[in-house]
């Protein structure tokens, strides 16, 4: 009998297998004499990224972790906005205000304690 | 119109969690206004806080009726885990705040004053307090209901506290260290557990616990859901560190501050088994008859590889990180010895409920003395550094011994009672092999838990004192799990009752 | 025809390409990118399964998950900018994280 999920459950056994035996067998057949530059990963060119640590600047990454966050808020706020009209036809426009508001204060006492912490003075 | 009884009642239902969330915003507000020395004021704060929360949550457990609110469920089972959860979070904050506190004070002459991380800073540290805040609430939110989209939601609050937790030691190499490897494999495992609940939410077509009985029932053959419970067992094994997913355990112990440790291997642990058993009671629903064999497998391979792995550790840390895998496997057995006729019966949680709660106490209070256990700028847990104990701090190693007797399962103690209920389910449901396994394992720690034992008293006099004055807060938070193992151990009737009342919620 | 099958398999390809990435990849930042990977081919299957059922609840269920997959990566990309900064001030030993 047929199942309508079969195939996901081949591509599980499909995946396990492939992986699995091709792991395995370069484990148990493969011949093994490492030298640097086999490990790295270029082998000519380039050093790889780990290592390049004058191109790594902190700060960009600081500020790309809080917009993350910041940024994810907009995904409640637009749902939220396109349906307030209806919750306000229902009688719940005033409720869902305030659920959105204790939403934004929660938020925005991240964000003070951010600044108050310093994380975004750009120095 | 919104139903002003309704918004009434679900604020009744979760009191504790909106004290709690409350108490975290304020901590963070105060830290924030006050980055330089609010460590002491939001100290106090999230204690009372937490304090506060614990009282309702104990008027919750007493008033008796159960109030089940939409998402948030509060029968009695979760009313039990959310007063154990919140008393291990008062814990881990007395733990945790003379920890910081002495391994500042201890290490301040030692580096340049404007160097110090967070650890170095005198007093505690604010960002602690407020962590283990949050952390206690994504905890709450992971069995407090039965959606199992809220419950992820809690799970991911917990461990997102918890990395940042684990990593808070800044400027000691493991801490990141074990913070980068925790986290990793605690989202790979919080992928796999949602992985699961999306395709069970695909065969199913519900994400709510209590409505899979309403599900018609698919054939044996049927294996997209088989797939999904595989799915989440693997998730859920990592988040237990159950053993063939345990091989992150030692590292992160090891590099976690020690209190930190010491939440992790309790709080954590608690309330991801309180999913654990919620869920394995709602899957009676499907076809789930490989469950049983999987879970009596793991319980074999972990208690086999905790237990043995413990012996040859020559750090406290360590060993008693392979001492919570194995604990971990004698709590799995109780609930794998529930199966009868490939359905699990919710009934003999209550022996792992009181295991919870006494292992909670015991593992607490072993890593209060081992954050204590302090030298210059670093965690001076190897075994050789408890050379001595038992006569340059005899009160310290004295409390020390009894933890240790305790987790070893000696009567008088609450490690005793704990396992005696698990073995006795097991042997009255028939599982007299896995009952003998747990007891030859028990013969076995004895080894690695007596040890320091050997360390403190029989092997002669130290270098020198290591640590510093117990500060009070974790003098108290000592006193508190000393007399607790040893209440829970020779009165325990009261709380084997509890523990009755809040299994038999779970259905 | 596009089918929910094809939508099952794309998700589980790439959630078996996330998992491969997380064990495989020695660089920590392509590490998180595949923890990401991990999350959306999540969300996919989400979506496509709820299209399939026809129910709304696994469109909402999939804004938390992007929260939830966004907060996390918020906590490693910390973790790794503070791993960095302790290892500029120290001599390069090898990762021990990356065994698994």
């Amino acid at each position: 009998m047929e199942h309508p999920f079969l195939p996901i459950l081949l591509v599980f056994v499909m995946a396990a297998l492939f992986t699995g035996a091709f792991l395995g067998l370069s484990a148990i057949l493969g011949p093994k004499k490492p030298n640097p530059s086999k490990l790295s990963v270029y082998e000519c060119g380039l050093e790889p990224v780990g290592d390049a640590r004058e191109r790594f600047s902190v700060k960009f990454f600081l500020i790309a972790m809080l917009f993350i966050l910041f940024d994810i808020e907009v995904v409640f706020l637009i749902p939220w906005a396109v349906t307030y009209k209806g919750f306000i036809a229902e009688g719940m426009g005033l409720f869902m205000l305030i659920e959105m508001g204790i939403f934004m204060v929660i938020l925005a006492i991240g964000l003070l304690y951010v600044w108050r912490k310093g994380a975004l003075d750009w120095r | 119109m919104i139903d002003l009884q309704y918004l009434i009642s679900l604020f009744h239902a979760g009191l504790p969690i909106w004290i709690l969330t409350g108490t975290g915003l304020v901590c963070l507000l105060t830290d924030g206004l006050w980055p330089k020395k609010g460590g002491t004021a939001v100290f106090i704060v999230g204690f009372l806080g937490m304090a506060v929360a614990l009282f309702f949550a104990f008027r919750q457990w007493l008033s008796g009726e159960t109030i089940a609110q939409d998402l948030l469920v509060s029968d009695k089972a979760t009313r039990f885990f959310v007063i154990l959860v919140i008393f291990i979070g008062l814990l881990h904050l007395l733990n945790s705040a003379s920890y910081f506190r002495l391994l500042g004070k201890v290490s301040a002459g030692g580096s340049p004053a404007g160097r110090l991380g967070p650890a170095g800073r005198l007093g505690p540290a604010g960002d602690m307090v407020t962590l283990t805040l949050f952390a206690v609430v994504g905890m709450i939110f992971l069995f407090a209901s039965d959606h199992l989209i809220v419950n992820f939601i809690g799970l991911e609050t917990m461990s997102l506290a918890v990395y940042v937790m684990v990593g808070f030691n800044r400027r000691d190499v493991r801490s990141g260290e074990a913070a980068m490897k925790y986290y990793v494999m605690g989202s790979v495992a919080s992928a796999l557990l949602l992985y699961g609940i999306v395709l069970l939410y695909g065969a199913v077509g519900e994400f709510r616990l209590s409505e899979f009985h309403k599900v018609a029932i698919f054939p044996d053959t049927a294996f997209l859901p088989r797939i999904a419970v595989v799915l989440m067992l693997g998730g859920f094994f990592f988040k237990l560190a159950l053993v063939p997913f345990h091989f992150w355990v030692p590292d992160v112990y090891e590099g976690a501050p020690t209190p930190v440790t010491g939440f992790m291997a309790t709080g954590v642990k608690v309330a991801a088994f309180a999913l654990f058993i919620r869920v394995l009671t709602a899957l009676n629903y499907l076809p789930t008859a490989v469950v049983s064999q999987v879970l009596q497998i793991c319980v074999i391979l972990t208690l086999l590889v905790g237990n043995l792995a413990a012996i040859v550790q020559d750090n406290v840390k360590r060993m008693l990180a392979y001492s919570s895998i194995s604990h971990a496997g004698y709590l799995l057995l109780g609930l794998s010895v529930g199966y009868q006729s490939g359905k699990f019966d919710p009934s003999v949680s209550s022996a792992v409920l009181f295991y919870l709660a006494g292992y909670s106490c015991m593992t607490l209070g072993a890593f209060a003395v081992l954050s204590v256990m302090v030298d210059e700028k670093r965690e001076a847990t190897q075994f050789a550094d408890l050379t001595g104990l038992g006569y340059s701090r005899p009160v310290l190693a004295a409390v020390f011994s009894l933890f240790m007797i305790s987790l070893l399962g000696v009567p008088p103690t609450v490690g005793f009672a704990a396992k005696y209920g698990i073995f006795s389910f097991a042997v009255k449901n028939g599982f007299i092999g896995l009952a003998v396994l747990g007891m030859i394992t028990t013969v076995i720690s004895a080894y690695y838990y007596l040890r320091p034992l050997v360390m403190m008293y029989f092997c002669g006099a130290p270098e020198k004192v290591k640590g510093g004055e117990i500060p009070f807060p974790l003098m108290l938070s000592l006193v508190f799990c000393a007399v607790a193992v040893i209440l829970l151990g020779i009165w325990p009737l009261p709380y084997i009752d509890m523990a009755q009342k809040a299994a038999t919620a779970f259905k | 025809m596009i089918t929910i099958h094809h939508y099952l398999i794309l998700s589980a390809l790439l959630f078996t390409l996330g998992l491969l990435g997380v064990v495989i990849r020695k660089n920590l930042l392509i590490v998180l990118m595949s923890l990401e990977v991990l999350m959306n081919a999540i969300n996919l299957l989400l979506i496509a399964v709820s299209r399939y059922l026809g129910r709304m609840d696994g469109h909402v269920v999939a804004f938390f998950i992007m929260t939830v997959a966004a907060a996390e990566a918020g906590i490693g990309l910390a973790i790794v900018v503070t791993l960095f900064r302790n290892r500029r001030t120290i001599k390069t030993t090898d990762w021990r994280i990356m065994g698994g």
